[in-house]
């Protein structure tokens, strides 16, 4: 917090120390909109700690420090440390400046008698502290408070899940360790380290509590010793504690904290209170097993990830156990919303019965948990024999002391702390926990923890004295027990004089020991987090010399636990821990730690940008009392480019760049920083980031997407970004839907941009997709514009049943101006074949359900069909006119309206339903003119005119007057003026006789239309004639009529720039949306594509399906661009950097293109310049390659029997692997995921992992002239030969032959279970598994010479062929 | 910057240092390395081929060696799964080590093993079993030491291990000396971008629509180079 003079400083003291007064525990306040947190500290707590050591240490404080710090005199020093009263405020007012904190000291009746103002200072590792207040006894540490942080010791604890030791993982923590080390020591401060010291946040990222290390720096012996587990696990097996009271320490040791919801103590049920005496609940099997049985266990097993048991103690059965204490409101949050205080059980034993988890100690030992605080639920039933909360916990303990209990309580121990919660123990007794088996990188800090790696030891039998130990003081106990306890001296608590006297006269030794404790203590806790799984057995407050004994014995005993890298690097720590060498000075570890622990470089730089990205994050989040936007802003630069620092760092470490999605990801949550964050990192993230970690990201930018208040992101410079980083399909099956929901989202911005987005991704996708993903889903998303169906208000007055405009139109508008422009930019195939058919639809449910909720949709599809009216042609219009939009639309909604059967929520709905339909029917009778009209579009107008009809009647003097029989709902909705102004309104457009001629009962309209006496007769007049061209009638010929077999009709007049097979596309697209699509192949040339002049070798579709490249043997790559409205297709650019015939071609997912003609060409399609070219390096051409990862590749030439990677980002090879035994030479090869399938020439095909380069399984005498692999599935791959039928493998565990097909088969591609192959001469197969969908000789006129490249376009169920002739097709 | 002309400083700066330490044999054994070696970077075969060797004479100092120096300079970058598979690798080398030792029927080095490995053995259950091998009859037809004897076996594992080796040793940094070399080198040549950073911000693309039809010829296809070549002579003109 950077307070800028004394009086904003000041207001915060008060406003702090009211918090204080007020409350008596307190941590979490917030100040002038900053989150703090406050902790008090009082002088007590600081007695036996040296902090006349520290304020001495400030002679070696380095000279950055703040001035102030040096100022105090050193007279003075040594004068208040003879006080046996400490001079608080001196010790505090050091510290402050230390730390960069301003400081507060206040006199009699809080009035300041000293105030320092300083900006905040960053220290990396060291949690900030923004303010200190010195008040009598008390010292206020103010500092930023952050929710998701957890302690570090906690996250140890779980460490096969937060930190794995023996991956470089470990580097960057160690590194913290020591950044903290020296930075605390340049202050002065040498405390005992430990990990709980520290807090970490999700990312690993360490921060010490200096104020809680300045508290450690005591005198030694002090300390009280603590038992470690061996101890207390021999104390119960001899029988000096209790049961329950062991069971309570071992809680304590797996770092379980009463109170905690996640984290509360566990034990066992030990009864099932069925009966006084028996009723034992077995020990050995879980209580989850007991509940949930076997059976469903094992099934749980099968499912991913495989596990048995979801969690120790669920928040669920914490708060069904405490029902009766917790507040209603908690109850409310864990267990059901609703308050029904008859659910919860009722009694012990059903609580028993219930519970899928072990009990509470509450149960045990506190009757008030038996009686309920809430009067409408009743206390809980106790059985029979102990019917008196106090009895009963009396009999409950007491049986859980029994001998039966006693006996087995180790076998319980081990499933729940001990040896059978890993490997296959835990398989065998049905234990495996969910936390083990999840593999997500989520931290977590709750959890099982397995204290016991071996089985545990049983309970001794009983002696006679062992029953008098229940209850007993543990202290106690050991004294009985002869063990030594530590006695406390009584001086311990407030040294003598004597006592001072003797550390001054020692103060330059005590000052080198701290100095040595504090180094070993940080030697030993890296060895805790090094063996973080063998660290369980002792307390957080653990004495140093308890410690480095356990450290020691930790290094001789797990060796080959240890991080490989620090096995030797521990000989000496070993040394130091021993004291068998002088210890190096602070500095000097600082700077030879990263080479005697063989940090990699780049985790030196990497931690450096880490710590300015901490810094500024902190500085931006935390800063100001007063928010200063241009700092924010600054801030926010500085943050993002350090990140971006990171980025660009991290290349090609899993780890790090997981730690750096997460960061990425925190930035993407910050409303105020994702826009920075994604303009200025996701295109690094791109660039740098491996597929594994790329993905990591995409749920947070999905969520960012979904985020109401996301504006800008949805603008398409970042949409085209995600949707290259994450592939077409992904995108459009996950990002797309969001985006259309946006359009019809209620924030006016993020609705106008996302409408932008979706016309410009329809357009880019081309019509088929376009059909599939987006209008579809625009038509559906219409009706939710529409969910509150209320009138504008200022138009509630307004007496015109036209013009009724409702609250959505202002969003639906953006919906159909999406679908409109679909529509025009394509052709009205789209209205013809799927808004129409989707409103029928619509309808057609509306009439099977009932209109109530489907009331938006009726709207929406009013709305659709006044945008498809629109954008079809006159001819179109009249072809569909009468059959579909009036038959199957208009007419059926405007019998649901006018008919009493119908019910709607409300009035105001049915009229404006009904003001929405006639606001349709009057655009278009405007449109095709009345006499067309009352030919192809009469029945609506009838159905109106009829219940108006049956609504009112006239009186004499021709005044209109509600009819004694109208239905009274009826006549609600359609009051007089409405009747009047559709009345009129039609007698002004095409005058009385053509109106009369739509009412039964022409006497009807006679009294509106007496008023309007002067309508206009010019009016009459034209609506009798054509109206321009717009007039046409069925029987006026139509050339387009002809084409409605293609189902997508009249597209030349239409605006839309489809041929007709591309609307034949759409609809059969559209047709075979719901269920999976059937393969098809129509031997229909959608478009050719003409340049090469010789063989096509292979083609390469990109992901988002408008583009593909080509190699060819005339030397040449070319790119080309899918248009969908032309037949033909020029190439758009052609790569000629190649000297030879280009035998494979590449994608990669970075952008690049890779190709070769013996030597590797790595270039980019976009900007025509070349990255790289290589060859092999020695003899070989290299001939066929496949994508590794984004960024890498892997190649295989002609001579050898190894392949190479290929990696763009070094432009170079960065290894060669060697993939088989035996001497051939590799044919071909095809990757998917971490595997690579491999042929070879001397019949050996190979699985190998390209990722580590393991062989997975090789099978020999199979294919010599391989010529092309595919992956099938995760497991199954199909090689293609030149001599023989092609074979399909399965490659899980063994390779092995699976089925072949009947012939030769040139080429292939596979998508999914689909396969699909060309054979010599020209057959065209479709496999769906291992059935032969189809098979089709291809016609000469399809296609010329044989057919030698195929590609796939899954989106749109196209197939691109190439031909030994050059050619290349577009085929469906 | 060139690989050979920083190794070439190197070498004479390590030259230096060792005759300034007076490790004069180590100097000649170093020429002499110097002249048979001819890679800028060890390459993997070589190494794989002295574990081998190692195996075959039962040096087992060497080994061990070979694998420190493996876990502190190579093994020290690993993911958690690339380190788990090295710890299967170290546990094969020596276990093939052992396999070698039985078949020859060399008690004495069997002994000899257990005592050098120990801190690795020790308490691990990988390893509980096998200190009985030596012990048992007929241990090749026994698990779990079977495939160790398999011929094929072994094959597949050398394979693996070259392959692991070689995907490994690629991410491994260069030397700190060989850095500060370039650095320096750098310095002094003082240009000015890293060439990296530059092409990062351009906006991706994924359209060959957009690539104007009849483009015009090609970039050179040098073109990094050549903008370095473009501030070298700016600066040159300027210290001119």
């Amino acid at each position: 917090m950077g307070f800028t003079n004394e009086k904003e400083l000041l207001s915060v003291v008060n406003e702090v120390l009211d918090n204080v007064l007020k409350h008596e525990r307190i941590e979490y306040v917030n100040l002038g909109g900053v989150e703090c947190r406050i902790e008090r500290h009082s002088t007590q707590s600081f007695l036996g700690t040296d902090l006349d050591e520290f304020l001495k240490e400030s002679h070696h404080c380095d000279a950055f420090l703040d001035p102030e710090a040096l100022l105090e005199e050193p007279n003075q020093r040594t004068k208040a440390s003879f006080e046996v009263k400490r001079n608080w405020a001196q010790i505090w007012r050091t510290f402050a400046a230390r730390f960069g904190a301003s400081f507060v000291s206040l006199g009699e009746g809080a009035i300041p008698k000293e105030t320092v103002v300083r900006k905040p200072n960053i220290i990396p590792h060291v949690r900030p502290v923004w303010l200190i207040i010195v008040y009598q006894e008390l010292v206020l540490v103010v500092s930023p408070f952050k929710s998701a942080t957890f302690s570090f010791s906690q996250v140890l604890k779980f460490a096969h899940r937060n930190l794995d030791v023996q991956s470089e993982e470990i580097h960057l923590v160690l590194l913290q360790l020591i950044e903290c080390l020296h930075q605390l020591s340049k202050r002065g401060i040498f405390p005992v380290y430990s990990s709980s010291l520290f807090e970490c946040d999700n990312v690993i990222w360490l921060e010490c509590d200096a104020v809680r290390a300045l508290k450690t720096m005591r005198v030694e012996g002090i300390v009280k010793e603590e038992k470690t587990l061996d101890q207390v696990t021999e104390m119960w097996r001899s029988r000096q504690i209790s049961n329950f009271e062991y069971i309570i320490q071992i809680n304590e040791f797996a770092g379980r904290k009463k109170g905690e919801i996640h984290n509360h103590p566990i034990v066992p049920w030990v009864v099932d209170f069925t009966s006084e005496t028996d009723g034992w609940r077995p020990l050995e099997r879980t209580k989850y097993r007991l509940q949930k049985g076997d059976q469903q266990l094992k099934e749980m097993y099968q499912r991913e990830p495989a596990h048995h048991i979801p969690e120790l103690l669920s928040e669920l059965s914490y708060m069904v156990y405490r029902a009766r204490i917790e507040p209603k409101e908690r109850l409310c949050k864990y267990v059901r919303a609703k308050w029904e205080p008859r659910e919860y059980p009722s009694s012990v034993r059903r609580m028993f019965e219930l519970a899928p988890d072990e009990c509470i100690p509450e149960l045990y030992e506190d009757p008030k948990l038996l009686v309920s605080v809430h009067p409408d639920m009743p206390d809980i039933e106790l059985p029979q024999f102990a019917n008196k909360p106090e009895k009963f916990i009396k009999w409950h303990r007491e049986k859980f002391e029994s001998e039966e209990v006693s006996a087995k309580l180790n076998e319980w121990i081990d499933l729940t702390f001990g040896y059978k919660l890993q490997g296959e123990e835990a398989v065998k007794a049905l234990n495996v926990h969910l936390c083990y088996a999840e593999q997500d990188r989520k931290v977590i800090d709750h959890g099982v923890v397995q204290l016991f790696q071996r089985p545990h030891p049983k309970r001794l039998l009983a002696t006679n004295k062992t029953k008098n130990f229940v209850g007993l003081d543990s202290k106690f106990e050991a004294h009985l027990a002869d063990k030594t306890v530590p006695s406390k001296s009584p001086s311990q608590d407030c040294p003598s004089l004597v006592d001072n006297f003797k550390k001054l006269l020692g103060n330059q030794e005590t000052l080198q020991k701290y100095r040595s404790i504090s180094l070993k203590s940080i030697l030993i806790t890296m060895i805790e987090i090094s063996l973080p799984s063998e660290c369980n057995n002792f307390l957080p407050s653990a004495s140093f010399e308890a410690r480095r004994q356990r450290a020691l014995a930790l290094v001789s005993q797990f060796t080959f636990k240890l991080p490989r890298h620090l096995r030797e690097s521990t000989r000496w720590i070993v040394h130091y821990l021993s004291e068998k060498h002088q210890l190096p000075n602070f500095h000097d570890f600082h700077t030879s730690f990263p080479l005697e622990f063989h940090v990699p470089p780049e985790v030196l730089l990497f931690h450096d940008h880490l710590a300015s990205f901490y810094g500024f994050h902190l500085i931006r989040k935390y800063s100001f009392v007063t928010v200063d936007e241009k700092r924010h802003a600054s801030a926010l630069h500085g943050e993002v480019e350090s990140l971006r620092g990171c980025l660009l760092e991290s290349s090609g470490s899993q780890q790090r760049e997981a730690r750096l999605a997460l960061l990425v990801a925190r930035l993407l949550n910050d409303p105020r920083a994702s826009i920075a964050a994604v303009s200025r990192l996701f295109p690094t993230v791109c660039k740098t980031f491996s597929k594994s970690s790329i993905d990591l990201l995409f749920q947070p930018v999905k969520a960012l997407l979904h985020n109401e208040s996301t504006v800008k992101l949805l603008d398409r410079r970042f949409l085209l970004q995600v949707s290259i980083a994450y592939g077409a399909r992904q995108f459009l099956e996950e990002i797309a839907p969001t985006l259309i929901e946006a359009v019809a989202s209620k924030v006016q911005d993020r609705s106008i941009v996302a409408k932008e987005s979706i016309v410009w991704l329809a357009k880019r996708y081309g019509p088929v997709v376009c059909a599939r993903f987006i209008s579809s889903n625009l038509l559906r998303i219409l009706a939710t514009c529409y969910t509150n169906l209320e009138v504008i208000a200022t138009f509630l007055d307004h007496k015109d049943a036209f013009n009724q405009p409702l609250e959505g139109d202002t969003t639906g508008i953006r919906v159909e101006h999406c679908l409109s422009e679909i529509a025009a930019s394509y052709s009205s195939t789209f209205i013809t074949v799927q808004y129409i058919p989707f409103c029928a639809d619509l309808i057609d449910q509306v009439l099977r359900r009932g209109p109530q909720q489907l009331e938006p949709a009726l709207v929406s599809i009013l709305r659709i069909a006044r945008v498809s009216m629109r954008a079809l042609s006159d001819a179109q219009l009249m072809n569909y006119l009468e059959d579909m939009i009036i038959g199957k639309i208009i007419s059926r909604i405007s019998k649901m309206v006018c008919s009493e059967n119908t019910s709607f929520t409300s009035i105001s709905v049915r009229r404006v339903l009904a003001s929405k339909i006639l606001a349709f029917l009057l655009e278009l009778s405007r449109r095709v003119g009345a006499e067309n009209v009352r030919m192809y579009a009469k029945q609506p107008f009838e159905t109106f005119f009829e219940s108006f009809v049956l609504l009112y009647e006239a009186n004499e003097e021709l005044i209109m007057y509600p009819k004694v029989t109208a239905n009274p709902t009826l006549l609600e909705s359609f009051p007089l003026w409405f009747v009047d102004s559709v009345v009129v309104c039609f007698c002004e457009e095409w005058g009385v006789p053509m109106l009369s001629s739509f009412c039964s009962e022409p006497a009807f309209l006679v009294p509106f239309v007496s008023a309007q006496s002067s309508s206009s007769p010019s009016h009459c007049s034209m609506t009798g004639v054509s109206l321009g061209n717009r007039l046409f009638s069925l029987s006026s010929p139509c050339n387009s009529a002809s084409y409605s077999i293609l189902g997508g009709s009249g597209c030349f007049d239409s605006g839309g720039s489809l041929s007709q097979l591309w609307c034949a596309r759409v609809s059969a697209a559209v047709c075979g949306n719901g269920a999976r699509q059937s393969p098809r192949f129509d031997q229909i040339t959608l478009c050719s594509f003409s340049g090469h002049s010789g063989t096509i070798r292979r083609i390469e579709p990109l992901s988002n399906e408008n583009s593909f490249v080509s190699a060819s043997s005339d030397k040449t790559v070319k790119l080309w661009s899918i248009r969908h409205d032309q037949e033909t297709s020029q190439c758009q650019w052609t790569y000629k950097g190649h000297s030879n015939s280009v035998r494979d071609v590449r994608l990669l997912d970075s952008g690049l293109i890779a190709s070769t003609d013996g030597c590797l060409h790595v270039w980019d399609p976009f900007r025509g310049a070349v990255h790289s070219q290589l060859d092999w390096g020695s003899d070989g051409m290299i001939h066929c390659m496949d994508t590794l990862d984004r960024h890498t590749l892997v190649a295989a030439s002609s001579l050898h029997s190894s392949v190479k990677i290929h990696d763009t980002r070094a432009a170079d090879w960065i290894s060669e692997l060697r993939v088989s035994p035996l001497n051939g030479v590799v044919r071909s090869l095809s990757i998917r995921g971490n595997r690579m399938a491999i042929s070879l020439s001397n019949g050996t095909v190979a699985v190998v992992d390209p990722r580590t380069g393991r062989i997975g399984s090789l099978s020999h005498g199979n294919h010599t002239h391989a010529n092309g692999i595919a992956w099938l599935s995760p497991t199954a791959f199909i090689v293609s030969d030149s001599d023989e039928e092609a074979v399909v493998f399965d490659a899980s565990p063994k390779i092995e032959r699976c089925w072949s097909t009947p012939d030769l088969v040139q080429c292939i591609a596979s998508d999914g279970d689909l396969l699909v192959t060309v054979q010599q001469a020209n057959t065209f197969r479709l496999y769906s598994g291992q059935e032969m969908a189809l098979s089709a000789k291809i016609k000469n006129d399809v296609i010329p010479g044989q057919v030698t490249a195929l590609a796939y376009l899954s989106l749109n169920n196209n197939f691109i062929l190439g031909s030994n002739s050059g050619t290349i097709r577009l085929l469906c | 910057m060139n690989d050979d002309h920083s190794n070439t400083a190197a070498d004479e700066l390590v030259r230096g240092y060792l005759h300034y330490r007076g490790l004069t044999q180590t100097v000649s054994t170093f020429e002499q390395e110097l002249k048979t070696e001819h890679h800028s970077k060890v390459q993997v075969e070589k190494i794989v081929e002295e574990i081998l060797s190692a195996i075959e004479k039962h040096d087992i100092d060497s080994l061990k060696k070979i694998w420190t120096t493996f876990n502190e300079r190579v093994f020290n970058s690993l993911s958690g799964e690339e380190s788990r598979l090295a710890q299967q690798y170290e546990n094969d080398v020596y276990r093939l080590y052992l396999v070698k030792c039985v078949q020859k029927n060399d008690k004495q080095k069997c002994v000899e093993f257990f005592t050098k490995i120990a801190p690795l053995a020790v308490n691990n259950p990988q390893w509980n079993e096998w200190f009985t091998i030596s012990y048992v009859q007929n241990a090749k037809d026994r698990e779990p030491f079977k495939k160790y004897f398999v011929k094929q076996w072994q094959e597949i594992f050398l394979i693996s291990l070259h392959n692991f080796l070689s995907i490994t040793m690629q991410s491994v940094e260069k030397p700190l000396l060989l850095r500060m070399i370039e650095a320096a080198m750098q310095e002094s040549s003082s240009s000015p971008t890293s060439g990296r950073s530059g092409s990062i911000d351009e906006e991706l693309i994924d359209d060959f629509a957009v690539i104007a039809q009849c483009s015009g010829p090609m970039k050179a296809a040098s073109s990094k180079p050549s903008l370095k070549n473009l501030f070298k002579s700016i600066t040159g003109k300027r210290n001119d």
